[in-house]
């Protein structure tokens, strides 16, 4: 176990997004958390990543509490944030933002993760010097996550990488994420396409109205009725 | 219930005002009202050093009548409604018996109808726009000249002794150098030279007047005639020195400021300016009164000084001769009695002028200001 | 006389741009208009004033000014502006106010009203073409003003805490995220915003040998205001460009239409500029937005 969160409260206000929410992140693996809109998925990444404070409960991450950190402390622990909507920085270039992603290092590396990157996804070498802003959607979102993956981070918290994609660009992007967990990545997957968040993850989560109400191995919820029924469009 | 009531209410009456009565009946309370903020800060100050200087002198040899003097000072900040603003909440004060202000004609206009509901006595130091006193207010005073009169002698100053043949002008944009403007446009034609250029500025926010000295040069013009504050005329100097623009500055009162010189530095020197009060006066009576303004306030004494200081025992002599509250006051200074203060003889007319005053030149000459000998 | 009137408007026009640039600075981070500029790099100006005074070196007096307009501005942030941050845009402006008047009171309690010689011993002397006069102070004025903004370009394009300061203008979550220090980073904007002001704020004391309470906001703040306006607002190189050519507009109204009409000449301009181009005349280049 690498990362946990235990009995995690949030509160907007009077409203209460999660509730008493436990979950477990094993070392590698690849979890993917679901639900309906609203459900309280957002809300958990950006707890975990310090851009909101829970009211109560802990987060657990290498045997230290986290909860309640400024984000620059949490990413420089080894937990990046993926936001959901493509959050590539639209007045930098293509390069800057990958440069933005390693803002935490201080190694000589950087140029050489920034060129291997390059190497992979052929189609940001050629927007290179381009305003991010200028990339379609598929790009951006690759951008994203090379951007976030440029803070060599342990944990990958992805929310919604699929979100207003292509069905084919989609598929792209699943195949990026399905290699970063080969590559040894532990990934958290925030979803609503369910069935393919199931096929590439280990563990899965079904989250409603802020609490969790499921949980099994991907394989199981795949074959499970009521996921089918809920989640998998029957 | 209703008369215990009453009876509460006049307890309280006695008690607030009983006090201040019993206060105000042993000391005499004044106010000293003008730019306290702002470019023309230095007259205001002035001002309220000069009637300081006049209540120590009168309160350390027994007061008025065995009366100590006291004043308060309100900023007007040169600007007409914060001057009804302090007339509003002032002249409702029932222990002030007068008021030395405004400096600026502009705050005058404004706040007179205020100051003359409640009769409070408004003797200027230096407003000098000459509609002032037209307007109808009994309360109202100057013992300085007005525009009509300075003015004119600014014009002639420049034209008879200054030998300018193409005069330009530059007027601050407000009541004051509006109406000094216009005397000047009357008066130099009579004099048989027209002006060649004609601008203004925005006395507290312009600093940049780069786009006048270039504008006159280009017209040629050998001198100008300032009708502004000093902080202007300064400026005015510096940037026509730097763009090697040689016309003669005359200026009048409103200029005569020890300010000009600091700031102005050696861009100053020559200016010619006529004021109601020459600082090197070396009579008597008026170079003790400027020691000791001097010793104390490390400065000269301008007219913004001097008159205010003339003011405080003007209203002694008032009261001396017999009065005793703001009807009063007004009365026995409508009376024409002739008073010599520092400043000159002092007699107001019917409009609450003072006519028969005299002013001076001086000039600047190696950082400070001289007597200038006019023809 | 229209190459001199044009040579006066291009050194106020510098002058406006270092201030102008602070302010952007300032309004392209945080989408706030900054009332407070002016009366907080007005606080440096008056303590370079008051060091000079004492006798201290010119060099060191400015340095000192442009310390104290970069601390300020720190201490401003965080207790006026971090609090209310994420408030809307009508709370930050309103405590901008309330900052505004409390330097303005600072400056007059400490120094008072008067308008008062600032000489630092360097006289430029005039260099003459034909009939033109340039004063070498007007050079050097414009020098630096570019030289700033190169520098300021090249800060935000080159370094991290560049880099970050443009990340933070675009999403402060997103910066957050990456691991930009988010506090940290805006007080720095303001550190530099107030910095630059006070070089613009000396500037303008050293050009017209004089400094006075007005150097804040009338011709502070709000010639900032007009060049970002007519520039583009958030853009460096908007608010020099506009910066110059609102001083090229207030010295040609002045020198061929009227003084007593230029204040009312150069807002109807501005209002045009409003209603032609919204966004400007060189509208943030979304690239050097910061």
């Amino acid at each position: 176990m690498i990362f946990s969160t235990q009995d995690l409260t949030v509160k907007y206000g009077q409203i209460t997004a999660l509730r008493d929410l436990s979950i477990i992140l094993e070392s590698g693996e690849l979890t993917t958390l679901l639900g309906a809109n609203g459900a309280g998925k957002t809300t958990l990444l950006k707890t975990i990543s310090g851009l909101l404070k829970p009211t109560k409960g802990c987060i657990t991450y290498q045997g230290v509490n986290i909860e309640g950190l400024q984000p620059d402390r949490i990413i420089k622990m080894g937990i990046a944030h993926c936001p959901e909507g493509r959050k590539a920085l639209p007045r930098q270039t293509v390069y800057e933002n990958l440069k933005m992603g390693a803002y935490i290092r201080n190694d000589s590396g950087v140029e050489k993760d920034i060129e291997y990157f390059f190497e992979r996804f052929p189609r940001l070498a050629e927007r290179r010097d381009q305003l991010a802003g200028h990339l379609s959607g598929g790009e951006q979102q690759m951008l994203v996550i090379c951007r976030a993956l440029m803070s060599k981070p342990k944990i990958l918290l992805l929310d919604e990488p699929s979100m207003g994609l292509a069905p084919l660009v989609v598929k792209e992007v699943f195949e990026i994420i399905r290699q970063i967990h080969e590559e040894g990545t532990t990934i958290l997957l925030v979803e609503q396409n369910a069935k393919m968040a199931l096929k590439i993850a280990d563990k899965g989560y079904i989250l409603e109205v802020g609490k969790i109400v499921a949980v099994d191995d991907a394989q199981s919820l795949l074959k499970s009725k009521a996921v089918q029924e809920s989640y998998l469009g029957g | 219930m209703n008369k215990r009531l009453a009876f509460l209410v006049m307890l309280i009456a006695v008690t607030l005002f009983g006090v201040s009565v019993a206060s105000a009946a042993d000391t005499i309370h004044f106010a000293v009202v003008g730019p306290m903020t702002g470019d023309s800060a230095g007259q205001g100050i002035q001002m309220k050093a000069g009637a300081q200087l006049a209540v120590d002198e009168i309160n350390a040899k027994g007061g008025v009548n065995g009366k100590k003097m006291t004043f308060e000072v309100a900023d007007d900040m040169a600007t007409p409604n914060q001057a009804v603003i302090v007339a509003q909440k002032l002249s409702l004060d029932k222990k002030i018996l007068f008021v030395v202000g405004h400096n600026n004609s502009s705050c005058s206009i404004a706040a007179l109808p205020m100051w003359e509901k409640t009769g409070v006595p408004v003797i200027s130091p230096s407003n000098t726009n000459p509609t002032l006193t037209r307007l109808g207010h009994k309360n109202y005073f100057r013992v300085v000249v007005n525009d009509d009169i300075m003015v004119n002698q600014v014009v002639k100053l420049a034209v008879k002794d200054l030998q300018v043949k193409k005069p330009a002008l530059v007027w601050e944009n407000s009541d004051y150098g509006k109406g000094m403007k216009d005397v000047a446009l009357k008066a130099l034609p009579a004099l048989g030279v027209s002006l060649v250029g004609e601008e203004s500025y925005v006395p507290g926010v312009d600093r940049d007047y780069s786009a006048i000295v270039t504008k006159f040069k280009g017209l040629g013009a050998d001198g100008v005639l300032f009708l502004g504050d000093y902080t202007g005329a300064a400026l005015l100097a510096k940037q026509a020195k730097n763009l090697n623009y040689k016309a003669k500055i005359v200026g009048a009162s409103s200029i005569a400021h020890p300010k000009l010189i600091e700031i102005g530095g050696p861009a100053v020197e020559g200016v010619v300016s006529v004021t109601s009060f020459d600082p090197n006066d070396l009579r008597p009576k008026q170079a003790a009164f400027i020691k000791k303004y001097d010793s104390i306030n490390k400065e000269k004494p301008g007219e913004w000084g001097a008159h205010a200081y003339d003011i405080v025992y003007l209203v002694k002599a008032a009261m001396e001769a017999g009065a005793t509250d703001r009807a009063s006051l007004i009365q026995k200074l409508q009376g024409g009695k002739s008073f010599d203060g520092v400043t000159g003889n002092i007699k107001f007319d019917k409009y609450g002028d003072v006519p028969d005053k005299k002013a001076f030149v001086i000039t600047v000459k190696n950082g400070s200001f001289v007597s200038y000998k006019t023809k | 006389m229209l190459l001199q009137h044009l040579i006066n408007g291009l050194s106020i026009g510098s002058i406006y741009a270092l201030i102008a640039m602070g302010y952007n600075m300032v309004y392209g981070i945080l989408e706030l208009l900054n009332f407070a500029h002016g009366d907080v790099y007005a606080v440096g100006c008056f303590a370079a004033l008051g060091l000079l005074t004492m006798g201290v070196h010119p060099a060191l007096a400015i340095m000192a000014g442009i310390i104290v307009g970069f601390v300020i501005n720190l201490f401003v942030e965080k207790l006026a502006y971090r609090p209310v941050r994420y408030s809307g845009r009508v709370t930050p402006t309103i405590t901008a106010v309330g900052i505004a008047y409390i330097m303005r009171n600072a400056i007059l309690k400490i120094w008072g009203p008067e308008t008062f010689a600032f000489d630092i011993g360097v006289r430029g002397s005039n260099l003459q073409f034909g009939g033109i006069i340039i004063g070498t102070l007007q050079i050097y004025i414009l020098l630096i003003a570019v030289s700033c903004m190169i520098g300021i370009t090249l800060y935000l394009k080159k370094t991290k805490t560049g880099q970050g300061i443009i990340a933070i203008s675009q999403s402060i979550p997103t910066a957050a995220l990456m691991g930009v220090p988010v506090n940290r980073t805006i007080s720095i904007v303001y550190g530099i915003g107030g910095a630059l002001g006070v070089i613009g704020g000396i500037l303008f004391c050293i050009y017209y040998d004089s400094i006075f309470i007005g150097i804040g906001f009338a011709l502070g703040t709000i010639k900032a205001w007009m060049a970002s306006i007519i520039g583009g607002v958030g853009s460096l190189k908007g608010a020099v460009m506009g910066a110059i050519m609102l001083g090229l507009m207030e010295s040609m109204v002045s020198g061929y239409v009227s003084t007593l009409y230029k204040d009312a000449i150069v807002w109807l301009l501005l209002i045009a500029f409003v209603l032609i181009k919204p966004q400007g005349l060189f509208p943030a280049q979304v690239a050097e937005k910061i």
